[in-house]
């Protein structure tokens, strides 16, 4: 399998969760499932954390009844030009979810700003982009017209620090 | 107009120096052309059948003499000193290198324009009324909203990536000059008890399957309606077909659910979305009432223009119309001299047509969708100085609405869609009415023809459309008849099989010449055409085959 790092805004994230099908006992650790086994298994969310992959054809609003239990949501870009799971994530964020919304499928460079301004955390991204691109991708645009979903949207000076320190 | 300020300077500049540095990518082999094809249709540039050709936004069809004289440089600098106005009221070039892209953004930058939006799947350029702010007929200039919904859908996340292109119109006026019903998304402006409010039309569209759109909401308060075009954006994003190009426009959505079930989702994704976030508040509309500027106009008297040659008062009639100021008239620069291509115009021209807005129109300019200029604000006392300089320069053709004012998309001269060649036939047809002299007997008459199914030459609502087909390997062209677009828009009806090109051309004469016969007095072909019906001009086309 082909290593695909997982980076934030300012790292190399380490993926903790492990997928699970929901079939027999849950192992122990922090789980990904998918939003029918978190909603159908919902004991699962005590003492671990829960991260859910939505489908880009799932209606983001299915997993409000959970939404202030699970960490993580992993949203998918099948193909550059399908853009479901830019919505997905801004459901997300204006219903409250304030947990990670990792992007993965075709996550590129050329993208990431987009993302982050509606509300992706973190970036599945081939091994081949670097912390560094990331960071210039965020820098890229100095502003929107849109008002994005504030909390998530990059700090421009905290990105600045990055590179300085980097550099 | 609007002029930019510094948020909307800080966007263009950083998108340009994201699109410099794609460009970089591509040329040195860094980014395939796959993955750079996407990048460069969201800045306008396509490649066709010759070159790339680059569509600069000319947002609501609105520009002035600075923005106007540097599309001239550009045509001049970078292309073959010309370029080419659309029927989105956007302006193309031709023949451009990919390693001068960055420096023409660069350039349009530098006069507050860009080239974002004006190609992919997302919400393109807005086009709107190109009499907005001078027609007598208007409630208000709907510019400022057009305006307000350029910025929400520039660079928008959620509507770069839908599942075909999106194209809205705006109007403010009954008599519709936008089309707005061939259009995704239609507006009218209207007001009930005092306040303003948007009429919303959805799903129309032209291509390959026509529809008109279906009013949707009869009212949405003004301040609310980026809100309820953004659920609008959340039902055709997540419900739009995207397993087949053919099927993705919001129109087949519309179609498919139903107009009633359509609308019933869109207000339940409305109810869900939290309005406030999304009002046109008085803090949004301030900051765009403080970049707008308001031509100056004088307080004249009603007059009358000046006397001049029988040639002038030919134009005066015919591309001249009524201004909402006494002693102002809207002046249209006729880009379709008989035999040439329909909307080309040099970089010369271009020049003329900036100066010509300084001294004598309030340094407005505005595109329309039938492939002319507007000088919106011109004084009746100069109408005469306006002429003359026009007429010098090839472009005071008395033909505004006209038989020879002919819409054409590029056609199979520049697109790689094309099925047929569009200008070709545009520039017989324009030269056989001026050859016969007869266009203001033959009165208001609109051809219109699309070298393709994509109907980019609006080949459904012309009185007269033609569609270019292929037919083993040969250009053919089908007639369709009693197109309209405006209020009481309809689709043209296709009149039996293609025909050749010189066929066509003598079928048009024979349609023109059946309804010179037949019409009573005063009767419009349109007029003719509805009493008689399509079925009547049958014969007419196909007299000879």
């Amino acid at each position: 399998m082909r290593f695909m790092p997982l980076l934030s805004h300012k790292a190399i994230v380490v993926d903790t969760y492990t997928k699970w099908n929901g079939e027999g006992p849950a192992p122990a650790g922090d789980l990904l499932v998918s939003s029918r086994t978190v909603l159908q298994r919902p004991e699962i969310l005590a003492g671990r954390r829960i991260g859910v992959a939505l489908a880009n054809t799932e209606d983001a609003l299915t997993l409000t009844p959970v939404l202030r239990k699970i960490s993580l949501v992993v949203l998918v870009f099948p193909l550059f030009r399908d853009g479901r799971a830019y919505t997905q994530a801004a459901i997300l964020r204006e219903t409250g979810f304030r947990g990670e919304i990792r992007a993965t499928g075709r996550v590129l460079i050329d993208q990431i700003s987009f993302m982050a301004r509606v509300g992706f955390t973190t970036f599945e991204v081939a091994e081949n982009i670097s912390t560094a691109e990331i960071v210039a991708a965020l820098q890229r645009y100095r502003a929107a017209y849109q008002t994005a979903p504030g909390d998530f949207l990059p700090d421009a000076q905290g990105l600045v620090d990055v590179v300085e320190a980097a550099a | 107009m609007y002029r930019y300020d510094n948020l909307d300077r800080t966007i263009v500049t950083d998108r340009v120096a994201e699109f410099r540095d794609q460009v970089e990518r591509r040329l040195s082999g860094t980014l395939s052309e796959d993955a750079f094809k996407p990048l460069r249709l969201m800045n306008g540039l396509y490649l066709q059948l010759h070159a790339y050709m680059l569509r600069v936004a000319i947002p609501y069809g609105s520009m002035n003499a600075m923005q106007l004289r540097q599309l001239a440089m550009i045509a001049r600098r970078y292309d073959r000193g010309y370029g080419h106005f659309t029927t989105r009221q956007n302006l193309q070039y031709n023949w451009i290198k990919l390693a001068d892209a960055p420096d023409i953004l660069q350039a349009l930058a530098d006069v507050d324009m860009h080239a974002m939006q004006t190609s992919g799947n997302c919400m393109r350029n807005i086009t709107a009324d190109p009499l907005a702010g001078a027609a007598a007929d208007e409630i208000e200039d709907p510019r400022p909203w057009c305006e307000i919904l350029r910025q929400w859908s520039t660079l928008h996340p959620e509507l770069s990536f839908l599942p075909r292109k999106f194209k809205m119109a705006v109007t403010a006026s009954d008599d519709d000059r936008a089309a707005i019903r061939v259009h995704d998304v239609g507006l009218q402006l209207v007001k009930r008890a005092g306040a303003f409010g948007f009429r919303v039309f959805i799903g129309g569209g032209q291509g390959r399957t026509p529809y008109l759109a279906p009013e949707i909401k009869p009212f949405v308060p003004a301040e609310d309606i980026l809100s309820y075009l953004h659920a609008v954006m959340r039902v055709y994003n997540a419900y739009g077909r995207r397993d087949n190009i053919y099927k993705a426009r919001i129109k087949i959505l519309v179609a498919a659910m139903g107009e009633a079930a359509f609308a019933k989702e869109v207000e339940q994704t409305w109810s869900r979305l939290d309005r406030s976030a999304l009002r046109i508040d008085q803090h949004a509309a301030q900051r765009i009432r403080e970049a707008w500027v308001e031509p100056a106009f004088e307080t004249l008297e009603p007059g009358e223009p000046p006397p001049g040659p029988p040639a002038y008062r030919r134009w005066l009639e015919a591309n001249t119309a009524s201004h909402r100021k006494h002693g102002y008239r809207i002046v249209f620069v006729s880009l379709k001299v008989p035999g040439r291509p329909p909307g080309d115009i040099s970089a010369e021209q271009m020049e003329v047509v900036a100066d010509l807005a300084e001294r004598f129109g309030l340094n407005e300019v505005r595109a329309t969708h039938e492939q002319n200029l507007v000088l919106p604000h011109v004084r009746v006392s100069d109408l005469l100085a306006v002429w003359e300089m026009l007429a010098k320069w090839q472009l005071a053709t008395p033909n505004i609405g006209l038989a020879s004012d002919i819409i054409a998309c590029p056609g199979l001269d520049y697109c790689s869609l094309a099925n047929a060649r569009s200008i070709p036939l545009a520039q017989r047809l324009s030269q056989r009415f001026a050859d016969r002299g007869n266009e203001r007997e033959i009165g208001p008459l609109a051809i219109k023809i699309s070298g393709c199914i994509n109907a980019c030459g609006h080949h459904h609502v012309g009185d007269i459309g033609i569609l270019g087909v292929d037919k083993k390997d040969q250009e053919y062209y089908q007639i369709l008849l009693a197109g309209r677009p405006g209020n009481d828009a309809a689709l043209g009806r296709i009149m039996g099989p293609a025909l050749d090109a010189d066929a066509t051309v003598a079928a048009i004469e024979r349609i023109v010449e059946h309804y010179l016969a037949q019409r009573q007095p005063q009767e419009s072909f349109a007029a003719t055409l509805r009493r008689l019906g399509p079925l009547a001009f049958k014969d007419a086309i196909y007299a000879a085959a």
